[in-house]
């Protein structure tokens, strides 16, 4: 059973990296499994699950993206649905003024634009990666 | 010290014990985990996720490279790494960096008379 969860595990990893080291590392798997303890083996491989999806490929560009853009709406959501006061009444909140909704539609298009902007990069940077293997070696030296 | 070296000083744990490793002869992946163990007196572990996350990175910046030759009969599942020139320079120059951290140690923590 966790033979298999591991298997599985590796099979989630990037082509590259799963490609080149999947098979020696189930190996070692099956050589530790008794010393080591199988759960141990396979918190290191959720760990480097992630590491490799979110360091080595650059996902947390997308992480950090998706983030920003929830916290953004959250924050403007709620400044805009917040119950105003004017001369010490309460004025309706956004979502039953059509004019305030027209505000929030503009502003949340703001969010559009900073989450494609966003991917693009981070898909840019990717394949300029893939396709440039030494990129990340020239620039570390310089 | 040559300038080139810098960037990749100092040497993280993980890869500092992998290049330590590697420094005498080339090794498979089982055997560098099992050699990490025997350096730190067990004190330090390296599980094979993290293990092949670091060969990765230093074999991109040129540290680490698959070596050529492997013994005969061999599992064909095993890949044999080595040292490359400038990861011995890299190895060295770390090495030199920790004896004078570690004098300087010794005199300031040298017992007052």
């Amino acid at each position: 059973m966790m033979r298999f969860l591991y298997v599985q595990l590796l099979r989630m990893h990037p082509a590259t990296f799963r490609g080149k080291y999947a098979a020696e590392m189930l190996w070692i798997y099956e050589e530790t499994e008794r010393s080591e303890g199988s759960f141990a083996l396979l918190v290191d491989g959720v760990v480097s699950l992630l590491r490799q999806w979110f360091l080595r490929w650059g996902l947390w560009r997308f992480a950090a993206a998706a983030a920003g853009a929830v916290l953004q709406a959250e924050v403007f959501g709620r400044l805009w649905f917040l119950p105003r006061t004017h001369a010490g009444k309460v004025m309706p909140s956004v979502a039953n003024a059509p004019i305030d909704m027209a505000h929030l539609v503009v502003y949340s298009s703001g969010i559009v634009v900073v989450l494609v902007g966003m991917t693009a990069l981070g898909v840019w940077n990717l394949r300029f990666r893939r396709l440039n293997p030494r990129a990340r070696r020239r620039r570390v030296v310089a | 010290m040559s300038d080139d070296l810098k960037p990749f000083l100092p040497l993280a744990p993980a890869a500092l014990h992998i290049l330590l490793c590697l420094a005498g002869e080339p090794r498979h992946g089982y055997g560098i985990m099992q050699d990490v163990v025997e350096q730190s007196n067990g004190q330090y572990k390296l599980g094979p996720g993290t293990l092949y996350d670091n060969l990765q990175k230093l074999m991109d910046q040129g540290l680490v490279e698959e070596a050529r030759k492997r013994p005969a009969g061999d599992d064909p599942r095993r890949r044999y790494y080595e040292l490359t020139g400038f990861g011995r320079s890299v190895l060295e120059a770390d090495v030199e960096r920790l004896q004078n951290v570690v004098r300087e140690a010794k005199l300031r923590l040298k017992p007052s008379t």
